[in-house]
């Protein structure tokens, strides 16, 4: 556990602040999604994929699952503790760091060659977790116009990506 | 419009999740009967499976991993003989009675003494330990600058057959006359043995880079120094050395790429 840990925790995190915008429930994503991943471990198989699309997945499911849960009952925002660590603490090896600084860098050079509109509609949709019509709605763009977009999105990632595939 | 057509423009927005329930459902009631349009959704998943790389990364709080491993421990089971501590008091109460107690306490010093000093050596070897552990971590910290420095795509090293499993790459810092080479799935060294990255100049000389070993999984990394600028430079290669280093190339090729 503590060599996942190592190895994704950061990524894990730094999803989950993205999709939250709340560091102390992001910390309480990372901790119930590797409780859920070392009670789960037994699900996972290579046929499912790579090991980190799975956890990261679960990760996602879980912060958006959260962030739903806040619009229906919203809670008071919590504030960044501020807290400086003074630990010295090991992290990820520069191998994760350097797979994970790739990883980054082909996608957002990605995401910065499509439209911005296209590149919109993703991120609504991903990191907000909203569905085509709440994004229509919360743009003000007839629903036809968000499907364009964001079929045409993907589609332009995706072969972006396949470019720049290792 | 053919239902795979409908089905396939609807694919983009099912692996976002973002598609409405009536829509979900035709799509799931579709996949499994539709290879070619089963094919198209698993094309899509590797654009998902990267998006959570474009959120800016952030540093959880150091005390989050204890947390996590505390989390994952078995609870501890209430205890289940309710005179437990009766019958350790009795226990204790006895053996305090016993004409062997006075011996047994003696011996008991002389235990603690020895294993004083044990723990006195175990300090030293930790504060030992913890030296090597900063000295590592200062540079890791000094590769991941550099890399965080290194602003263009890294460079892919080309294996030779003997290492036709590995993978390489190498980030260039010009303005800082350095390269960090990260590696992977590199054939283990045989005893005795390290691996030496060669810096090759416009007239073919080898510099020495630095030597390096790598861990059971064949991994390595080395920041690399060079001691001019790096246009004086037209590539690297790996060859494997004695112990130590070589004044230049003696072994086998094992990766390289141009610069």
């Amino acid at each position: 556990m503590s060599v996942l840990y190592d190895r994704y925790a950061r990524l894990v995190f730094s999803l989950a602040l993205k999709i939250l915008n709340d560091r102390g429930a992001a910390e309480e994503t990372v901790q119930e999604v590797f409780v859920k991943v070392w009670k789960r471990s037994r699900d996972y198989s290579i046929e499912r994929g790579k090991f980190s699309s799975w956890l990261t997945g679960i990760a996602h499911n879980h912060a958006i699952d959260e962030l739903r849960r806040r619009r229906v009952r919203p809670s008071a925002s919590k504030e960044d503790d501020g807290v400086m660590d003074t630990v010295i603490d090991q992290g990820p090896g520069p191998h994760d760091l350097a797979m994970q600084g790739f990883e980054r860098r082909r996608i957002v050079d990605a995401l910065c060659q499509i439209p911005a509109e296209q590149r919109r509609a993703l991120e609504m949709a991903y990191f907000e977790g909203l569905t085509q019509q709440e994004i229509s709605d919360q743009l003000g763009e007839p629903l036809g116009t968000v499907k364009t977009r964001m079929r045409l999105g993907m589609q332009k990632l995706k072969t972006l990506l396949e470019e720049t595939a290792a | 419009m053919t239902i795979h057509d409908e089905i396939q423009e609807l694919i983009p927005a099912y692996v976002l999740d973002a598609i409405g329930d009536a829509d979900r459902a035709r799509v799931e009631r579709h996949l499994p009967q539709c290879d070619v349009c089963a094919r198209v959704a698993a094309d899509f998943r590797p654009v998902v499976d990267l998006l959570p790389y474009a959120a800016t990364p952030a540093e959880p709080p150091a005390d989050l991993e204890y947390r996590v491993l505390a989390a994952t421990l078995p609870k501890a089971r209430p205890a289940s003989a309710p005179s437990f501590a009766a019958r350790l008091s009795a226990t204790f109460s006895n053996l305090f009675r016993a004409p062997a107690f006075a011996a047994l306490t003696l011996l008991l010093v002389l235990a603690l003494g020895v294993w004083n000093v044990s723990q006195q050596n175990q300090i030293a070897q930790q504060a030992a330990l913890n030296q090597q552990v900063v000295s590592e971590l200062t540079r890791q910290r000094a590769l991941v600058s550099m890399m965080a420095y290194s602003d263009s795509q890294p460079r892919r090293l080309q294996a030779t057959e003997i290492a036709s499993r590995a993978v390489g790459r190498l980030y260039t810092a010009p303005e800082l006359n350095t390269l960090a080479l990260i590696i992977y799935d590199m054939p283990l060294l045989p005893q005795g043995k390290v691996y030496q990255l060669w810096l090759i100049d416009s007239s073919g000389d080898r510099t020495s880079g630095g030597t390096f070993t790598v861990d059971a999984q064949g991994r390595a990394w080395l920041l690399i120094r060079a001691p001019r600028t790096l246009d004086n430079y037209q590539g690297v290669g790996i060859t494997i050395e004695p112990e130590g280093g070589s004044p230049a190339p003696t072994g086998d090729k094992m990766m390289g790429t141009s610069l």
